[in-house]
């Protein structure tokens, strides 16, 4: 795209595209006053124009539907400024002085790297972090919200000052409400994969992550590791028995 | 956009005249809407209104073309320049579902789905002392003075609203429980909801 500072389509000349995914643009600007990121989904032509209509709405429901369910439940999430179905935009929150969780993973592990640290210093460090993402977790799924796409890069650090930094979810565009252990998890199953691929040398982070998971949703956190384990099970080149 | 105010001052209006003070600028907060609606919208609070029952026919008969609101259920100014915004797209869109802008801002700061509850709740009574005035305006347009000369009250600096806000009703209309406060400003809260409100309920 040559010109990314661009009036595109009544967004205005103050905002910038910063990313581009199969489903929508993201972009930077101010709105009302506000550093704010508005999530353009796209027309998808080959589907018949009804349908994707209906589907862009709907996944645009489920979206501004969990971002509120989660701050009422006590997680954090951006603000919402404006849904706009006609133009297919959710406006958001820029959430300042932050950072994904992947690129903070990154930082660090690129730190150890260099200050030859071992990996287990490069553990502790991170373990507050991984507690919080596990607290956090528990809390989305003891109510029942399924994200949907639980990666490093969907979960923003800000700093807040204290020793236990906040974590922001982000990104609900696949996320819907449930309460069967199923689809919880293979909301795990998916984070756990996320770490492996992404972050090879820590992934005993997703074992912390776990320990205060269960802490949160003692409810059902029981079933949802028995369920996780059958999960792992499936899949490419696994056999499905015992 | 809203700026410090120093000294408290206090500005009567009405009998159709407007003094211009220096930097009355800090009684009003003014907020650029939408890019592509070309509007902007000012808000004045005013206390010890004398004329409310007036006003309120005024502005249902249609010839005062403004939104009059209860201060006590707004905790932010951000909080009516998102309804508003709201309102100003449905209205390019076509697709509001009031009959007039300003009863659609009270609509939108609602999250009830029943207009006439929507419009009693957030629009001002007849015997209101308070109220926060706000006017949609187009790019370059001024009827803040002519709109604000029928009022006979006393206008405020915007910092004020803080007073008139009563957190407690707030957080009941719009049913925000503690636990969310740890995560979420009242205002973020709010404003969520807003702009969820015709597809969720809470």
């Amino acid at each position: 795209m040559a010109d990314d500072c661009v009036k595109v389509g009544g967004l205005g000349s103050n905002f910038k595209l910063i990313k581009q995914g199969a489903e929508a643009k993201l972009y930077k600007g101010i709105y009302l006053g506000r550093p704010t990121i508005v999530k353009e989904r796209f027309k998808k032509s080959y589907r018949h124009v009804d349908l994707d209509n209906r589907l862009t709405k709907e996944r645009m429901k489920s979206e501004a539907r969990a971002i509120l369910k989660c701050k009422a439940a006590g997680i954090c999430t951006p603000a919402l400024y404006l849904v706009d179905f006609e133009r297919r935009r959710i406006y958001m929150e820029e959430i300042q002085n932050s950072v994904t969780v992947k690129d903070y993973v990154a930082q660090m592990s690129e730190e150890a790297v260099n200050g030859d640290a071992d990996t287990g210093d490069l553990l502790m460090k991170l373990n507050p972090i991984a507690q919080e993402i596990g607290r956090v977790l528990g809390k989305l799924h003891a109510n029942n919200i399924i994200h949907g796409d639980l990666t490093t890069s969907n979960m923003l650090l800000v700093n807040n000052g204290k020793d236990i930094p906040t974590v922001v979810l982000i990104d609900f565009g696949l996320s819907h409400v449930e309460s069967s252990i199923e689809d919880k998890g293979v909301d795990l199953y998916v984070l756990e994969r996320a770490l492996i691929s992404t972050h090879a040398n820590v992934d005993q982070l997703f074992q912390v992550i776990l320990s205060s998971y269960v802490e949160e949703n003692k409810k059902q956190c029981r079933e949802i590791l028995k369920k996780l384990d059958e999960v792992r099970a499936r899949g490419r080149k696994r056999t499905m028995v015992g | 956009m809203l700026t410090n105010v120093g000294v408290e001052v206090k500005y009567v209006i009405g009998k159709g005249v407007i003094t211009n003070f220096p930097g009355s600028q800090k009684m009003i907060y003014k907020a650029e809407l939408d890019f592509d609606c070309h509007k902007s919208l000012s808000l004045f609070l005013l206390k010890d209104v004398q004329n409310a029952a007036e006003i309120r026919e005024m502005v249902t008969k249609g010839t005062l073309h403004c939104c009059v609101i209860k201060p006590c259920l707004i905790v932010h100014p951000f909080q009516i320049v998102i309804a508003a915004n709201k309102a100003v797209i449905s209205k390019m869109q076509d697709r509001m579902t009031t009959r007039t802008l300003s009863t659609e801002i009270l609509y939108n700061l609602s999250i009830s789905r029943n207009i006439t509850q929507s419009l009693m709740k957030f629009g001002i009574g007849e015997s209101d002392k308070t109220m926060l005035v706000s006017i949609i305006e187009e790019a370059g347009e001024n009827r803040s003075e002519i709109i604000l000369s029928h009022f006979k009250g006393v206008l405020c600096p915007i910092e004020e609203l803080c007073n008139f806000s009563d957190e407690v009703l707030i957080k009941m209309a719009y049913k925000i429980k503690d636990s969310e406060l740890e995560v979420s400003s009242l205002t973020d809260s709010i404003i969520t909801r807003i702009v969820t409100s015709d597809f969720t309920s809470v």
